[in-house]
């Protein structure tokens, strides 16, 4: 899903791309708590159109961003939900509120800006450099690592997963038919044989990076030079302010 | 280099010794290939040689193993580590990184070697390979034969003085598989690199003539110069490299006999691309057909289209007489027994003997014939003493035998099979290609009887070993970039397949001149 958007490709200057992994995470947490600390729901709006402007700034037009199919119903799904449930406030028309329509807003607005911020996270940061940058602020090579083969593991496993579904179909268990027992039998004979591989490639990754002396030093060097440029300089002192400004405006509000 | 000194290694909890009584030592700059059947301890000796063992796996030792002038025992991985590296079978469970750049440079950050030190390395390490333009590739992009290229050069980097290669040609095709040994003999020659290979494909390596070391349950039953006199070879050794001349199977499909699989301008397409382009083929009871090609040709998509598993699929496709559309996968499986190319994925009882009749007993056909059937060939394959044990416990030579029996029991018209052969020593190949035989030549009605045309079935099945097709097949249908080059009987099928520059898919001159002059010495191998 996230593959099939390019952001900042060969094409265009890879701004986004070049920004320090743990800065970018670091935005993408600010956002989270941000909208969800807001109590107006025109803060969320502000968060979603901004990713959106980020994503076209980057060439992705809104029309193009990955996982549209399942954001813009969801987030459509809460707007109503909200809309019906929510019956304080004045009428507008039918057991539509104000209060209602907010808290509609709010909670949709939130949700997008959430998973927005994400999309655009993840398609503009290479895992290894935001393990790299992480480590690089502290966070022990052990845990770095984990992210690292975690990320690279997990798509393989969906292709092993994949394999073995299509392995026991073809031997007549019937995995490809409808209703609830397919999930039962889906359950029962692709879990072993994920389970198994799974050890299996954990174990392999085990004896390869220890006999390439993982661990052994406290500290490692490393090839990726991480420079600080004026662009992260400017993101973090935006950051500092936006989350002083913050602050500010809660203890005002 | 390495010095193995009456070594000997007992897993915890098994009754016998894994090797035992190996006294063996490789100089320095010297290529060795350690060969032997499935079980023989070839991976232990390997394991044992790259420190893996000893203190750091439960089991009994006697003897000991030394490597570059220090005792593996006694010394830390990472130290043995930085003296002998080992590439392992499959190179995706090797990597630890995204890229290929970061993947070379991984072990020398490890050991906190400066930047510009690791950077030196790196470029050198890809050279040595001859795999400078992979360099910012990403590691999921690269095809297999890259794959372990990347996974040589990534130990290279380390500076060891040997390398040791775990069937490192597991899972590629013959050109790749050769380009990949050819590399490493250059490696031994120009840079003076200890290469230790744990191979099953001698036939390949011969041309190289490095030293081979065969083992025998566990131990060493013939050090000698590969590309010697055959006849001077030890017995188990010469039916490693060679099949004994026999003819292939008459022809005995016709116009006549039963069409059990047919397609019919066929194109199947993924992420834009093309895998299988305008593709037809017929297949009738009584052949066995070796589909070839190099990897990513598009072979085993072939297959996938036989079986309803392929999506964006167009022309026609017909198995067994039903129309194969969308998925319809379990419903073709009364009509037809699949092997995978991985043995694990098909796995899905608690026992094996439960394992073997799974499919008889889903659909509905575990009489008792087939019952004793089934116990014939567990007796056969080897597998009767460990009918009770779980079928995951398994070696992979036993689970590969284990699928192929599973997938014949319910008495499929068709058999499919991915790479049955890879990773198989010679006795199990023997097995294999007896029940592919028995199973095309004589259907489940007519055992014990005369075979009719109607009652015949076929089978399709991903080969890269020549000799093995020989023995076989009756036709070979070649597949290069998702299209059928070459289909035709097997000898004109070589011809045309050398024709067209892909010599390492035909039998080698050196195996196939051993084998005339060994003809009609090996009687117990004429089955």
């Amino acid at each position: 899903m996230v593959a099939s958007c390019t952001i900042n490709g060969p094409d265009r200057p890879p701004r986004l791309r070049r920004l320090n992994p743990a800065l970018k995470l670091a935005w993408l947490v600010w956002l989270s708590v941000a909208v969800f600390c807001a109590d107006r729901a025109w803060w969320s709006w502000l968060g979603v159109a901004v990713v959106i402007a980020l994503f076209a700034a980057g060439g992705v037009m809104p029309w193009r961003i990955p996982g549209k199919r399942l954001w813009i119903p969801l987030a459509a799904a809460l707007l109503v939900t909200q809309v019906l449930a929510v019956r304080e406030g004045g009428s507008v028309w039918w057991v539509v509120t104000d209060l209602g329509i907010q808290a509609g807003l709010r909670a949709s607005g939130r949700l997008l800006a959430v998973v927005l911020a994400s999309l655009l996270f993840v398609v503009t940061t290479e895992p290894f450099a935001l393990a790299a940058a992480l480590m690089k602020l502290g966070l022990p090579d052990r845990w770095g690592f984990a992210l690292v083969t975690a990320l690279r593991l997990a798509p393989l496993f969906r292709v092993e997963g994949h394999h073995i579904y299509r392995a026991q179909v073809v031997r007549g268990v019937a995995c490809d038919a409808c209703g609830p027992r397919r999930w039962w039998l889906l359950c029962r004979h692709l879990c072993l044989p994920l389970l198994v591989s799974a050890l299996r490639t954990a174990e392999a990754l085990a004896v390869s990076m220890e006999g390439r002396a993982f661990g052994v030093h406290p500290r490692r060097t490393s090839l990726r030079e991480m420079r600080t440029t004026g662009a992260d300089v400017a993101c973090l002192v935006l950051l500092i302010a936006c989350v002083a400004g913050s602050v500010v405006y809660a203890l005002i509000a | 280099m390495i010095h193995f000194d009456g070594f000997g290694w007992r897993f915890a909890r098994s009754a016998g010794w894994a090797v035992r009584g190996v006294s063996l030592a490789v100089d320095a700059g010297e290529t060795v290939v350690i060969a032997g059947a499935s079980g023989s301890g070839k991976t232990t000796l390997a394991m044992a040689a790259c420190g893996l063992l000893m203190g750091r796996r439960a089991g009994e030792a006697e003897g000991r193993v030394v490597v570059d002038g220090c005792d593996v025992a006694a010394t830390p991985l990472h130290e043995v580590a930085g003296r002998i590296g080992l590439v392992q079978q499959n190179p995706e469970m090797h990597f630890a990184t995204p890229t290929v750049r970061d993947e070379l440079a991984f072990g020398l950050e490890n050991r906190c070697v400066p930047r510009e030190e690791i950077r030196r390395r790196v470029d050198e390490a890809l050279a040595l390979l001859g795999i400078e333009p992979l360099r910012g590739r990403e590691l999921g992009t690269l095809s297999g034969g890259e794959k372990q290229r990347v996974a040589v050069a990534s130990i290279l980097a380390g500076g060891p003085r040997a390398v040791v290669l775990d069937e490192p040609t597991a899972s590629l095709d013959p050109r790749a598989s050769r380009d990949l040994f050819h590399a490493l003999a250059e490696l031994a020659r120009q840079r003076g690199l200890t290469v230790v290979i744990i191979e099953h494909k001698l036939a390949q390596l011969a041309a190289l003539r490095p030293r081979l070391v065969w083992l025998d349950e566990g131990r060493v039953q013939a050090d000698v110069r590969l590309g010697a006199d055959a006849t001077a070879l030890p017995t188990g050794l010469r039916q490693a490299l060679f099949l004994p001349a026999q003819a292939p199977p008459p022809a005995r499909a016709t116009q006549e006999t039963a069409l059990l699989a047919e397609l019919a301008g066929v194109t199947v397409e993924a992420a834009g691309q093309a895998i299988l382009r305008d593709v037809s083929l017929q297949v009738r009871a009584g052949e066995v057909v070796a589909l070839m090609g190099p990897n990513g040709g598009g072979k085993t998509t072939l297959l996938h289209v036989l079986l309803g598993l392929a999506e964006r699929v167009s022309g026609s496709v017909r198995v067994c007489g039903i129309e194969v559309t969308g998925r319809v996968a379990s419903r073709l499986a009364p009509h037809v027994g699949v092997v995978f190319q991985n043995a694990d994925h098909q796995l899905v009882a608690e026992t094996v003997c439960d394992e073997a009749v799974y499919a008889a007993r889903m659909l509905g056909r575990l009489d008792p014939p087939t019952t004793a059937w089934g116990e014939e060939l567990l007796a056969v394959a080897g597998l009767a003493e460990r009918r009770d044990a779980h079928p995951f416990a398994l070696s992979w030579g036993q689970k590969r035998r284990l699928n192929l029996i599973s997938a014949v029991l319910h008495q499929p018209k068709l058999l499919l099979l991915d790479e049955p052969f890879s990773g198989q020593d010679w006795e199990h190949v023997r097995f294999l290609l007896t029940v592919i035989r028995r199973m095309v030549e004589v259907s489940a009605d007519e055992r014990g009887g005369e075979s009719t045309a109607e009652s015949r079935g076929a089978c399709v099945m991903v080969v890269h070993d020549p000799r093995v097709v020989l023995r076989v097949c009756t036709r070979v249908v070649f597949v290069e970039a998702g299209r059928i080059v070459v289909d035709a009987p097997v000898d004109a099928a070589f011809e045309r397949i050398q024709a067209l520059g892909h010599g390492a898919y035909v039998p080698d001159d050196l195996i196939e001149g051993w084998n005339r002059s060994a003809s009609g010495t090996l009687p117990a191998d004429r089955t």
